[in-house]
């Protein structure tokens, strides 16, 4: 189980569908109070565009960006480009957001940094690249800050767990890993 | 070549930079260093310029030649920027079908037949022979715009979508060495004038290598010969010989002249899912009409205009939509693709995601155990 004191201490790169079930489901500012959110620029964009499709709730960003409880890092195209390159047997295909999450993390290896994401494709991308701890879930991070809920399925740690695995497996079987 | 390749999307859209620019709140010159490459792309920028010019980012990355992407329309729409937009949308779908294909291991090639008949021997009897056999090779029954569309999908994989195109717009198609054949309707027509420009568009499908050189430009029209061929095709296809004389017969005196009641001609364009206009041409043809007098019938039977309800079309088929709910199924794709996929919003398309998702997550065999 995900700790607290580790969900604390790592860079959280979250990805636009977690911002925007994190303000659906209410824990957003939590999350920023208790975590080092990381959102590339491009899941910025993104965020903002979906958040105008809901009446509920209200995103902040660019505010929370400003005040430093957001870091938004803005990646060069070419290091998406990169993160493509690295699988190029993956047989999915990953969005620009996700793919700039994916670039922060592996440009960072010292930071700790961990993708929060809800989607079976990022995870099994980090399967391939043989990087599943790098990845994690939002239920995961709420159950390690004490805010458990329910939530949709593909938002929990069994998700995560599934396609990560199911992602290894799969690099096994074609070839792209080697043990 | 990121800059080469942003240059041929903007173009392709008739877009200056000036416009690309103002749209994404940056200077022209920005969009200049870009496609110059004396500066390189932020990731979030790249994404931006992306959905402007309706492309995947991965398009931007490729190493693979340009495309050439022709489309023909049966009627180009007035307003050059709107056809741009529309054909950019056609493509679109189409390399998104393609890649779903792909992904998900479902990729047949095509095997829409082609003809070979040399242009300049394409005459009215050629279309007409050319109907007769699809008709019978398609198995299409006696009324045959009852299954055209499911046998052009489902067994020669053509992509067939139906957009909402601008009022001078009709149908358009394309056959491309990537994705195959495609069709692409005017959703907002009445479906028996949708019927007709299926077969229509099925005409230049079958003669695309008669009729077009390959170094035609990206947004073509047919010539008026070529649309009357089409027509022909068309009609003979949606209107059978057997069946449709049976449906006639009645009406022809002893010395071999049509005369049907106008009642009787809405009849059949109800009965073979076509328009009046069609029945006509199609008697016209048969009983050798002169101009004059399909134009006397055409007007007659236009003032006695009888109500006729017409259904609506879905923009995406059914195959398509199976395809991508699979995909996001199988995690190939982020539930947001998935929207995009689905033309549909984020919060549109939860309820079709998360169902599907959890309906048949476990994809559990059906066992008869028994008789």
């Amino acid at each position: 189980m995900t700790s607290s004191k580790t969900i604390r201490s790592q860079l959280l790169v979250t990805d636009t569908c977690v911002v925007i079930e994190a303000h659906r489901h209410g824990v957003w500012q939590a999350l920023l109070d208790q975590c080092h959110v990381v959102l590339p620029a491009t899941v910025v964009d993104e965020a903002i565009q979906v958040a105008r499709q809901f009446d509920e709730f209200r995103l902040r960003l660019e505010e929370e960006i400003e005040a430093g409880l957001v870091q938004s890092p803005s990646l060069d195209a070419s290091s998406l480009q990169a993160v493509l390159a690295r699988c190029p047997g993956f047989p999915g295909k990953i969005d620009p957001g996700e793919l700039e999450c994916l670039a922060f993390v592996l440009d960072n290896p010292d930071q700790s940094a961990v993708v929060c994401s809800s989607d079976a494709v990022v995870f099994r991308y980090l399967g391939w690249l043989q990087m599943s701890e790098s990845a994690v879930s939002l239920e995961e991070v709420l159950d390690a800050l004490g805010l458990s809920r329910p939530l949709p399925k593909r938002l929990s740690k069994a998700a995560r767990v599934n396609w990560t695995q199911k992602g290894f497996t799969e690099a096994l079987q074609s070839g792209f890993i080697q043990l | 070549m990121i800059g080469e390749r942003l240059r041929f999307a903007r173009e392709a859209l008739g877009l200056r930079q000036s416009d690309a620019a103002e749209r994404l709140g940056i200077a022209k010159s920005g969009i200049s260093a870009l496609e110059k490459e004396t500066r390189q792309p932020k990731a979030s920028q790249l994404a931006a310029l992306a959905e402007l010019y309706g492309r995947p980012v991965d398009f931007f990355f490729s190493q693979e030649p340009l495309p050439q992407e022709v489309v023909l329309w049966r009627c180009r729409p007035d307003d050059e920027q709107v056809g741009r937009r529309i054909q950019r949308d056609f493509f679109a779908l189409c390399e998104d079908y393609h890649d779903l294909e792909q992904m998900t291991g479902k990729r047949v090639a095509s095997t829409l037949p082609t003809d070979t008949t040399p242009k300049e021997r394409y005459v009215y009897k050629q279309a007409e022979l050319l109907a007769s056999r699809l008709w019978s090779k398609f198995e299409l029954g006696g009324v045959p715009a009852e299954s055209l569309r499911q046998v052009m999908e489902e067994r020669y994989r053509v992509k067939i979508f139906a957009l909402s195109l601008d009022k001078s717009a009709s149908a358009a198609s394309t056959r491309s060495p990537r994705f195959g054949p495609a069709i692409l309707l005017n959703r907002d027509s009445v479906h028996w004038r949708r019927n007709f420009d299926l077969a229509h568009e099925l005409f230049h499908l079958l003669t695309w290598e008669v009729f077009r050189s390959p170094e035609e430009e990206s947004s073509i029209e047919a010539d008026e010969p070529e649309e009357s061929l089409a027509d022909c095709f068309a009609s003979r296809l949606l209107l059978p010989e057997a069946p449709f004389f049976e449906r006639i017969q009645p009406f022809v005196d002893s010395e071999g002249n049509l005369r049907m009641p106008v009642s009787q001609v809405h009849e059949l364009a109800r009965v073979f899912d076509v328009s009046t206009e069609a029945v006509l041409y199609r008697c016209a043809g048969e009983f050798k009409w002169h101009k004059e007098q399909t134009e006397r019938a055409v007007d007659k039977v236009h003032s006695s205009r009888v109500w006729r309800e017409s259904r609506p079309e879905e923009s995406l088929p059914s195959r398509y939509i199976s395809l991508v709910l699979e995909a996001y199924r199988k995690g190939l794709i982020s539930y947001q693709r998935a929207a995009r996929y689905l033309r549909k919003s984020y919060k549109e398309a939860q309820d079709i995601l998360e169902r599907s998702c959890n309906d048949l997550q476990q994809d559990d065999p059906i066992t008869v155990i028994g008789h």
